[in-house]
């Protein structure tokens, strides 16, 4: 059998040391889909739920983790090298999503992915734009793309990003990380969920 | 018979079209990966009864959930209503929340702020209230 450094447990012990010091509540690297989202949704729920958070705090994690994993399955670089899924229908694509709570006590969402350099400016201008928006701001820019350009699908691309901003009350970051003698990025997404007092 | 009824899955809500009656249902969660795929022959056909029909139009939005994807669908359809109540066509909206989820409440304050002909309303859900 081939050696790989991750199947031992000693590997497996400190993979989960790493994750648990970032107070991660779940995290999954790979393939994402719909089926996914279900099935993380279930054990969030129940999870948070147990950690004392609110009916309202569950549902905007998950309406972020829900715009950000489609975000991955339509954007990121990493595919199924074939080209479709065994079932015929489109490839899957890769992410890296962690569910966790900040030292603060705020639960966030990270998601990355990799993006070809091509994308990253248009992207890094469409958050530029979200930032310092409050909620009602995002609200309004929300109806004006869904209501301005309902009959354009492109220039509502950046509706999904408008909505996970404004579920997460603004508080957001990202960044890229140039992956070298590549033509591609590392995306990294966060969106912060403060407990209501 | 023009009933077209499509029960819930775990990620799209469920349609229920009784197009005789003029009464439009939309319900649950919504988050479909291919929302085209699943929304475009459904509302195909409510687009046809839409252009073939004159009779009052009643459409229930009772949703938990949904993307984005999915609310530029509905914005299509409410702006699609809005133009025949333009014409004259009674065509009233029920936007039906839960007391404690501000956020479709919010949302549904949007879609009512941005329509300018049919009766948008808000309403709350009571528990053990089926409105259908």
């Amino acid at each position: 059998m081939a050696p790989n450094a991750l199947v031992n447990a000693a590997e497996a012990f400190r993979i989960r040391n790493v994750m648990l010091s970032g107070e991660i509540i779940a995290s999954y690297l790979g393939p994402v889909s719909d089926e996914l989202l279900v099935g993380l949704r279930a054990v969030l729920k129940t999870r948070m739920s147990a950690q004392g958070a609110d009916g309202q705090m569950v549902r905007s994690v998950f309406a972020v983790l829900v715009e950000q994993v489609q975000n991955v399955m339509r954007y990121s670089s990493e595919a199924c090298p074939d080209g479709l899924a065994a079932d015929g229908g489109p490839a899957l694509r890769d992410g890296l999503i962690r569910v966790g709570r900040t030292a603060q006590g705020s639960i966030y969402v990270s998601c990355s992915n990799l993006l070809d350099n091509a994308q990253v400016s248009a992207l890094r201008d469409t958050l530029e734009r979200l930032r310092g928006l409050d909620r009602r701001a995002l609200t309004t820019l929300m109806g004006d793309i869904l209501f301005d350009d309902h009959d354009n699908s492109e220039r509502g691309a950046g509706v999904g990003w408008i909505t996970i901003v404004r579920e997460a009350n603004g508080l957001f970051d990202f960044d890229f990380y140039p992956v070298e003698t590549s033509e591609h990025s590392y995306f990294n997404f966060t969106a912060f969920f403060e407990p209501r007092p | 018979m023009s009933v077209l009824l499509i029960p819930a899955t775990q990620r799209t809500p469920e349609l229920a079209f009784d197009l005789d009656a003029g009464h439009l249902r939309i319900a649950g969660e919504s988050f479909p990966e291919d929302v085209n795929a699943f929304f475009d022959g459904p509302m195909g056909r409510v687009n046809e009864w839409l252009d073939d029909s004159q009779g009052p139009v009643l459409l229930d939005f009772q949703m938990i959930y949904l993307n984005s994807s999915s609310a530029k669908v509905f914005v299509k359809l409410l702006v699609r209503l809005d133009a025949q109540a333009a014409l004259g066509r009674d065509c009233r909206v029920r936007w039906w929340h839960d007391a404690e989820d501000f956020n479709i409440r919010e949302l549904g304050e949007e879609f009512r702020d941005r329509v300018d002909h049919l009766r948008f309303e808000l309403c709350e859900v009571v528990a053990g209230d089926t409105h259908s």
